[in-house]
């Protein structure tokens, strides 16, 4: 739905972006993890044409950016949200961002109800809270119900309430075809929603996996009344373990069936059996790290 | 969870393919200019000046004044009230990149130059009708002060002439200002060149060849709008306009490929 090939930009003598290729596919949350300056922005701005890239091609929909002559309903975007105009009312903006999508009025308040902002429609956006300019940025960009959906950062500011909202409408998105591209800071949260990660580091995409094949640690803990037993069998199978605190076993290389299988074939009793999960944000600092050494 | 989905129509890629319509885009750039105060304020000072203008020139009306008498009432007010505009017009091409409201329409019509142009369409038409209501409220004004003065106010029609042709002046210093501001994105800047450098430009010598009359934008616009000028005069007169307003606007389109921000 939106791709991103061999995509190259540099600020003068900068390089924001280097061969950088990213897939969003249509009912896919692709999050975008990187340091500040690590050109998640840039590449997030080339999608709306607002940042040509020097070399490569963007598409949307299989048509190149630069010949889309307008965005709403097929993508949009919400970006710096204390760069919204101040002196216009939160009813003003998604106006101008409803009409020029070919959206009916009628929308704007069903929008802003949605983003929680109705008492504050007629309120110029210089007097809102960061939170509320948050909010009105999201409501901007789903105001014509794009395919594609470019979010930056966006629950910085923004309430547990209505950061758990969010989560709700990107995989609710996913779920009815469209496509997402998320960038943020906050590692739990992209780990929530995204079914794809691409680490972007100086400019490269330092990793670009399914979040699965990402986190998956290839390891089981397990907890058994008689762990002693379980790692004796399961190292005269070859496995290594280890002894975690509070007697669970991490057994590397087995998946939560094989290891499930011995101590039932044991006799013991299993009170805790689990695939081990790798965090976001241990394999971020890693890869980035492996980036920053190369 | 809250349904997000809002109800516009199935769109095929043809639909967009074509940019957003021009008049649609001049439609929602006359609502953007209403939330823009600086633009509203400069409008409304505007009128304040041309109107103080008519009353100071009615006051200084001795004897029973007569309709021709009367297009002396608008010609000062009408050079405050024209001039003001090169400054508004660089406020307008200013606003959106300062307030940025660039970005909230990029990104949904992403033609530059065509939301720029949609930019300077809108704004003139709040200029031409600025300015039809400078010319109607001159007459009032005008009426009210001879008949506060004890003449008749038939003599306040007197107006209507010059008022009619201070619309080409005023649309000349509005595209102008609103090129050099596009070009500079900086209201200090354009007012610089547009009130100080372009003033000096009539003084410009290449060797003994006086180049200056080809550039003198005051003294064009005052030419052309009096319908002074002359076959011989015509030319540099049109050539100056063309270029305060082409050689901006040329380097308004080249920043226009910059990222937007």
């Amino acid at each position: 739905m939106l791709t991103f090939e061999n995509v190259h930009k540099s600020f003068g003598s900068t390089q924001a972006l280097s061969e950088v290729s990213v897939r969003v596919d249509r009912g896919t949350v692709v999050g975008l993890v990187g340091h500040n300056g690590a050109g998640k922005s840039t590449l997030m701005k080339m999608a709306l044409g607002l940042v040509t890239p020097d070399s490569g091609e963007v598409t949307v929909a299989g048509k190149p950016v630069t010949q889309i002559g307008r965005f709403g309903g097929l993508i949009a975007a919400s970006f710096d949200a204390s760069a919204l105009p101040a002196t216009w009312t939160a009813a003003t903006m998604l106006s101008v961002a409803g009409e020029l999508s070919g959206v009916p009025s009628s929308q704007v308040p069903h929008m802003l109800e949605k983003v929680g902002l109705s008492a504050a429609a007629g309120k110029k956006i210089g007097q809102f809270s960061s939170g509320m300019r948050q909010r009105l940025a999201l409501a901007v960009a789903l105001v014509s119900d794009p395919q594609v959906l470019i979010l930056d950062e966006p629950t910085n500011a923004l309430d547990p309430v209505i950061s758990h909202e969010l989560r709700g409408w990107v995989t609710q998105h996913a779920a009815r075809g469209g496509s997402v591209l998320i960038s943020s800071h906050n590692l739990q949260e992209v780990e929530q929603v995204a079914d794809r990660i691409v680490v972007m580091h100086k400019g490269h995409v330092a990793r670009d996996a399914a979040i699965g094949e990402l986190l998956d640690a290839n390891s089981v803990l397990v907890r058994v009344d008689q762990p002693a037993t379980l790692t004796q069998t399961l190292n005269q199978l070859g496995r290594r373990v280890t002894p975690l605190p509070g007697g669970t076993l991490r057994v590397e290389a087995a998946t939560t069936d094989e290891v499930g299988e011995i101590a039932a074939a044991q006799g013991l009793v299993v009170r805790e059996l689990s695939a081990e999960r790798n965090q976001l944000s241990d394999i971020y600092q890693l890869i980035t790290a492996e980036g920053a050494a190369q | 969870m809250s349904d997000l989905s809002t109800s516009t129509e199935p769109r095929t890629m043809r639909w967009y393919l074509q940019p957003v319509p021009f008049g649609k885009l001049i439609l929602v750039h006359l609502r953007i200019w209403r939330a823009q105060r600086a633009v509203v304020a400069g409008s409304l000072l505007a009128l304040a000046a041309g109107l103080a203008g008519v009353i100071a020139a009615t006051a200084r009306i001795s004897g029973t004044p007569t309709a021709a008498d009367a297009n002396s009432f608008l010609t000062f007010p009408s050079i405050a009230f024209s001039v003001l505009w090169l400054a508004i017009g660089a406020l307008a091409a200013c606003a959106p990149f300062k307030a940025r409201w660039a970005l909230v329409v990029l990104t949904v019509a992403p033609r530059r130059a065509r939301w720029l142009a949609a930019c300077l369409a809108s704004f003139l038409l709040i200029v031409t009708a600025v300015t039809a209501l400078f010319a109607v409220l001159s007459i009032a004004v005008a009426a009210i002060a001879l008949t506060v003065k004890g003449h008749s106010p038939a003599a306040a029609l007197g107006v209507a002439r010059p008022a009619g042709v201070l619309l080409l002046p005023v649309l000349i210093q509005a595209v102008v200002g609103f090129a050099l501001g596009a070009a500079t994105r900086s209201v200090a800047a354009s007012i610089i060149v547009g009130y100080v450098l372009a003033p000096l430009a009539p003084m410009i010598k290449i060797g003994s060849a006086g180049v200056g009359r080809w550039l003198d934008l005051t003294g064009s616009v005052a030419a052309i709008s009096s319908g002074a000028a002359t076959d011989r005069t015509l030319l540099p007169a049109v050539t100056s306009v063309l270029f305060w307003v082409i050689l901006p606007s040329l380097i308004a389109w080249f920043r226009l490929r910059s990222p937007i921000e």
